[in-house]
């Protein structure tokens, strides 16, 4: 289980570990959005700190309706215990948890400041194939 | 590992990545495939579908190590939608 909180400002919080292309450990706190359909996005400058291998360019189309080109580069990070490839996205805004890490798992919420928020893994799917 | 750095700009990924997608790769994935991501070199044109961005580049790169790769969710504008973003 992951467990972190919904701070006064309405976001749902939790502390991500993020493992550098050395095996260095970063320490993330990171916004669960609903509304991002990726794995995680990060500052240029931590992905950068990290060590992490650009792998391509994708597009991305914005809350505002425009279409963007982001950075994609693959990172691991400790989820729920273990060691997991994860597809991260350059963006200067506060790092993101979006939906692609969720996936497999329940996400539970208590919708108030200091709420509890809670990602437990989900029985194994069909989906995860190739 | 290797440090893979673009040779071009975002904005040519992009012109080049979807000239491809739409005269090469679309007709051959598209059925079948949709929402699946597809990873093109936009030098060579080779490409790979996969479940994920993951998936396919790394398909793509196990036979074009040297790949510059552009991605699109197949039957889609974009490979992701971010609803936050920072106005202004």
């Amino acid at each position: 289980m992951i467990s972190g909180y919904v701070n006064a400002n309405r976001e749902a919080i939790i502390q991500v570990a993020i493992v550098g292309d050395s095996k260095q450990l970063k320490s993330v706190r990171a916004i669960i959005d609903t509304g991002f359909t990726g794995d995680l996005t990060l500052p240029r400058n931590i992905i950068d700190q990290l060590g992490f291998t650009l792998r391509g360019f994708q597009r991305v189309i914005l809350g505002d309706g425009s279409l963007q080109y982001f950075e994609m580069f693959v990172g691991v990070v400790i989820w729920d215990g273990k060691m997991r490839e994860v597809e991260i996205n350059a963006a200067e805004t506060n790092s993101l948890i979006g939906m692609g890490l969720l996936e497999d798992y329940k996400l539970e919420m208590e919708g108030r400041p200091n709420g509890e928020v809670r990602i437990t893994s989900l029985p194994a799917s069909l989906s995860n194939t190739v | 590992m290797t440090v893979r750095q673009p040779r071009y700009s975002k904005e040519e990924f992009a012109r080049r990545g979807d000239e491809i997608y739409e005269s090469q790769v679309r007709p051959q994935v598209e059925e079948g495939n949709h929402g699946r991501i597809v990873a093109i070199d936009i030098e060579t044109g080779a490409f790979e579908v996969g479940k994920n961005s993951i998936i396919a580049s790394d398909l793509l790169l196990a036979h074009h190590p040297d790949a510059q790769i552009w991605f699109v969710r197949i039957g889609y504008r974009a490979v992701h939608r971010i609803g936050y973003f920072e106005a202004g």
